[in-house]
């Protein structure tokens, strides 16, 4: 069962399998080791019990909600997988899933094509430890900040039209038109979240030897066979981390989208950059209409489960032996 | 209670039971509701500093010194009903909220979780019923009443709407507004050869945008118009020509040329903040607006509007909306809350609603400020109002079915008969999801 | 991965021979310090802005301002009680980040050291959670954070981080505890050591780095909250910063817009990330690669 689900201990798995190091094969029937399974209440005691109680019971209470017709407070009213079917039948839940998809794949994409060129021009270039720093940053700044800037630079009479004015642009693109703004999210995200992968991408990086570099250089190998032939075989098992983080953290996108449109937070954004996420919050607190809690849930379960099954399929794809060095 | 151990009960069979026992002791009190005059608790949609935050903040010190109860507020701002949500499911909620109607039917009214209010329309203020204070156009309205036909909300002030522009440039338009649709595209055309745009828009506010359809649509059939079209389970009612007949309304403002370059792909307030610069001369929007743009109005601003007219010069009626009082059922001091609520209802504060706070203090006989003089005259003047999307709260409708094909239109991305075929379609699926 | 086998050149000097000369890698330089200059240009802009009034924001934004006036921060400190909301946020994102970190060191370190069906459904269980997303659970959480009177209380969302960090956090320093040799562990189990001393002793010293980067992620992440922040509490004095920049954002709405102001809380926002940042940047972004990598 272990093998078809997404495991922890990827990492370690493709780590070198140099004597001593595999916990299982050295620390048989070793006192240690009989010991510190021991220590299995007082260690993971705490951190299960708190992650049992305010985080799975909740969750698992969702999930008995969304098999009810709810208004998030007053009567339940038990409606069986209506709320699952209503919401897959909703084509703008469909086009909201795709949305998330397009922000699991396509940024996902640009940002590990991006974080790979920079590690590959950073590697051996002056200022590096700035530069990282910089595109590290806005990783850091809450997406409020950004929904609000973007306002500024990209209206009308914005910084960026004012800037193209003088250089002979009369009619600019209209940035925040309402189709106009997912893709607009989509670089935003890219810009905040490459700068994170490329940090982590560059330290594996450093850690491969040096030597195998230089025989690349002997050979004349370009700097894209360097990057197929020694940097990805080399970096694969943090590259695929990243992938999961990454997936991971893409369905549960909400704040930048719902205050890129919208007012800063206090309208709805366009449907037309919704994704699942703000589908589940607009179905549940919208503030407009009467809230359907049921439904807002059974959408986020239909998503999460969704995004399970592709978390799988990558690490399946992903697997691969790792190369010891 | 039912909620709450029903979903609590499969939680405590796991490891809430501790916890869940902290709370057992509140347990019963569901029939002791509104019985105590302790101190109650009062969450506002106001932050400190905010004019309409002093008004009522004099109020309550007055209202603790009159009556002994005292007050305990919490100045959460504007999303003081998201937090009601939650907190609706618990025994630890607030006696009194106020928010503006569609928030409070949204979270209180609709799901029947608001103590009918119609002991608290009986009361006595300064001699007069509350209920007579109150103009019946606004209490009789059906949207701010619950099954039994109580009225569920107190308003303290009012909320409508018009197309505003600065009275210091178009002094005519005070005394003589257009009266009908042909005389509207004669001024915006007027305005247009002038050189200036005429009608500034934030596009990207669906609610905003959705002004032009619902008060059209009202305009021409009466109040409950735009109500009775969205709630034809069999979308029939979208083929009636008077409906695409609006939605062509709202396409010749689009095609026209007179929306403010931009429009279409800017962020909210970029476009209400040219239109007080004088970068366009008209807005739709809501009588919020004088006092959401005084921080950057240009220089002599004087604000009035007009009410965007119909078709035909007829149906005199307006949008309003209430922001005012609501009290959840499981209110503890209740009879408290309401007590507090019929108070500001005094002369006194109403009037400083006007003069302080720059909005329509509901009482007929209170001071208006002279920015929504206008705005007052048409909504007095109007024989039957409306609400916000006219009182549509049909779970997810607004915001996923009408909003999104409205924008369409409004955006200029789709016809007027695309926009009316589409909306057929979608409603009729909407209410079959719904069952 | 140490000592490379076969060392041709002085690393020195190696490096400097490979850097190529392609104009595509000119490009690329000149582009990353393109986006340098804009990164730290939008950041001066901001700052900037904070010092004007409204009316000239929108007037001009390129615009820079006629004095050092730092009413907007004062405006903003006080009236929106930005003051009170910091203090509530550093109580919120150390108290939540230190006990979390507390809390799953040991629970990885357990699940990263021993492999069997047991610990593999474990670890499994914690990662599902990293899934989630909040909105789902925010009312069920919420009533039963009422129900122990731990809503509009800052302990409550402290509760909340930490319960809900725990997923990312077993991950992260799971990966982290296995990427450490396990020979100074034996030989202290050999001289003797219990297996909870030599975790206290051994393991947390070796392991402070992955510890540290745990702690400064949880910070980041908790400084930023909004969406529990703003569902939990109520009371104007126990809100976070976040909750209170929206507020005083939604303000603008009937009250009027003061984007001199908001600039102001922004500005609140985000340079106490930049601090920490300057301060403890290094170790942050060499301690995440660590758990990641091997």
């Amino acid at each position: 069962m272990t093998d078809i689900l997404p495991r922890p201990e990827a990492p370690a798995e493709a780590r070198p399998a140099s004597p001593g190091q595999r916990p299982r094969a050295a620390a048989q029937g070793s006192t240690i080791e009989r010991q510190r399974r021991r220590l299995l209440v007082p260690f993971v005691g705490p951190a299960f019990l708190f992650y049992t109680v305010l985080f799975v019971v909740p969750a698992v209470a969702a999930v008995w909600i969304s098999l009810n017709a709810w208004t998030g407070s007053g009567p339940m009213t038990f409606v069986g997988l209506q709320n699952y079917t209503a919401v897959f039948q909703d084509p703008l839940y469909l086009k909201s899933f795709g949305n998330t998809l397009l922000i699991l794949f396509v940024v996902g994409i640009v940002i590990f094509v991006l974080a790979f060129a920079m590690t590959l021009l950073l590697r051996d270039m002056a200022g590096r430890k700035i530069i990282r720093s910089v595109i590290f940053f806005p990783h850091l700044v809450n997406a409020l900040v950004f929904g609000i800037l973007a306002g500024f630079v990209f209206n009308p009479g914005g910084l960026v039209n004012t800037l193209l004015r003088p250089l002979g642009v009369t009619s600019p693109p209209a940035w925040l038109a309402q189709d106009n703004l997912f893709p607009l999210i989509m670089a935003t995200l890219v810009a905040t979240s490459t700068g994170y992968f490329t940090t982590i991408l560059m330290a594996a990086v450093d850690r491969i030897p040096p030597y195998l570099f230089e025989d690349c250089a002997l050979a004349g190998a370009t700097a894209f066979q360097r990057l197929r032939h020694v940097i990805l075989p080399l970096t694969w098992d943090v590259f695929g981390t990243c992938a999961v983080l990454w997936t991971i953290s893409s369905i549960k996108i909400f704040e930048i989208i719902w205050v890129f449109g919208g007012s800063s937070g206090s309208g709805i954004p366009p449907t037309q950059s919704w994704t699942t996420a703000v589908y589940t919050y607009v179905t549940a607190f919208s503030g407009m209409s009467t809230p359907a809690y049921g439904a807002a849930t059974a959408s986020a379960i239909i998503s999460l489960a969704l995004v399970s099954v592709l978390v799988i399929l990558l690490r399946r794809l992903m697997h691969r032996e790792a190369i010891e060095f | 209670m039912g909620i709450v151990s029903r979903l609590i009960r499969p939680l405590a069979l796991a490891t809430v039971s501790a916890l869940a026992l902290a709370g057992c002791g509140a347990g019963g009190s569901g029939t002791s509701v509104g019985d105590s005059t302790g101190p109650i608790t009062y969450w506002s949609m106001w932050k400190e500093g905010e004019p309409q935050q002093k008004v009522i903040a004099g109020a309550i010190s007055d209202f603790e010194a009159e009556s002994g109860i005292q007050v305990k507020v919490q100045w959460q701002g504007r999303s003081n009903t998201d937090k009601l949500v939650p907190a609706l499911n618990t025994n630890n909620v607030p006696d009194i909220v106020d928010q503006t109607f569609a928030k409070l039917a949204t979270v209180l009214g609709d799901p029947g979780q608001a103590k009918s209010l119609g002991d608290a329309y009986g009361a006595d203020v300064e001699g007069s019923k509350v209920s007579a204070l109150v103009p019946a156009k606004y209490s009789s309205l059906v949207n701010i009443q619950n099954k039994d036909g109580q009225p569920w909300l107190i308003p303290y002030s009012l909320i409508t709407d018009g197309i505003w522009f600065n009275a210091a440039k178009h002094p005519d338009l005070v005394s003589a507004p257009p009266k009908d649709w042909a005389g509207f595209l004669a001024l915006l055309d007027k305005i247009k050869a002038s050189g200036v745009a005429p009608i500034a828009a934030d596009g990207d506010i669906a609610g905003y945008n959705s002004m032009w359809f619902t008060t059209l649509m009202n305009r021409t059939g009466g109040a409950g118009s735009f109500r009775k079209l969205v709630s034809d389970r069999t979308g029939a009612s979208w083929d009636d020509a008077a409906v695409l007949r609006v939605a062509q309304d709202v396409e010749q403002l689009v095609r026209g040329g007179y929306l403010i370059k931009g429009y279409d792909a800017s962020k909210f307030p970029a476009q209400q903040q040219a239109w007080g610069s004088g970068k366009a001369d008209l807005i739709i929007n809501g009588s919020w607006i004088p006092a959401e743009t005084k921080s950057y109005a240009a220089e002599g601003f004087q604000y009035s509007s007009f009410p965007l007219p119909g078709e035909s010069a007829k149906a005199p009626l307006a949008r309003t909306d209430f922001t005012g009082f609501a009290v959840p059922a499981k209110a503890k001091n209740a009879q408290a809350a309401e007590k507090l609520a019929t108070f500001l209802l005094r002369k006194k504060y109403q009037d400083a609603f006007g003069t302080q706070a720059t909005v329509l203090p509901v009482r007929s006989d209170a001071a208006v400020p002279d920015a929504l003089k206008k705005a007052k005259e048409s909504l007095d003047s109007a024989p039957s109002v409306y609400l916000q999307n006219d009182g549509v709260t049909y779970p997810g409708y607004i915001e996923k079915v009408f909003g999104p094909l409205d924008d369409q239109l409004f955006l200029g991305k789709i016809s007027s008969q695309e926009f009316v075929s589409q909306m057929k379609t979608a409603q009729i699926q909407y209410w079959k999801d719904k069952g | 991965m140490t000592a490379p086998a076969k060392p041709r050149f002085a690393p020195g000097r190696a490096s400097q021979t490979l850097v190529e000369r392609s104009p595509l890698r000119t490009v690329g330089v000149a582009a990353l310090w393109g986006i340098v200059a804009l990164s730290i240009a939008t950041l001066l802009w901001m700052v900037l802005q904070a010092f004007r009034d409204t009316r000239s924001i929108l007037g001009d934004p390129w615009g820079l301002p006629t004095s050092a006036d730092p009413t907007n921060f004062i405006h903003a400190w006080t009236s929106s009680s930005f003051g009170l909301a910091t203090l509530n946020s550093v109580l919120a994102t150390l108290v939540a980040s230190a006990v979390t970190v507390g809390l799953a060191a040991p629970a990885a370190y357990y699940l990263g050291r021993i492999e069997n069906r047991l610990t593999g459904f474990l670890s499994l269980y914690f990662i599902l959670g990293l899934g989630i997303p909040v909105q789902v659970i925010l009312i069920p959480l919420f009533v039963m954070l009422d129900r122990a009177q731990l809503t509009d209380s800052l302990l409550g969302l402290n509760l909340a981080y930490i319960g809900l960090a725990m997923p990312f956090n077993v991950f992260l320093l799971a990966a982290f505890f296995r990427s450490l040799p396990l020979e100074l562990e034996e030989a202290a189990a050999l001289d003797g050591a219990n297996a909870f001393s030599t975790f206290v002793r051994i393991t947390l010293p070796l392991a402070r780095g992955g510890l540290v980067t745990a702690f400064i992620l949880q910070v980041i992440g908790n400084w930023n909250e909004t969406l529990l922040a703003l569902t939990l509490l109520q009371s104007t004095e126990k809100y976070t910063l976040p909750v209170a920049l929206i507020s005083f954002l939604q303000q603008q709405t009937y009250s009027g817009a003061d984007w001199g102001g908001l600039f102001a809380g922004l500005c609140l926002v985000v340079f106490p990330m930049l601090v920490v940042y300057l301060w403890l940047g290094r170790r942050l972004t060499e301690g995440l690669t660590m758990g990641m990598s091997k």
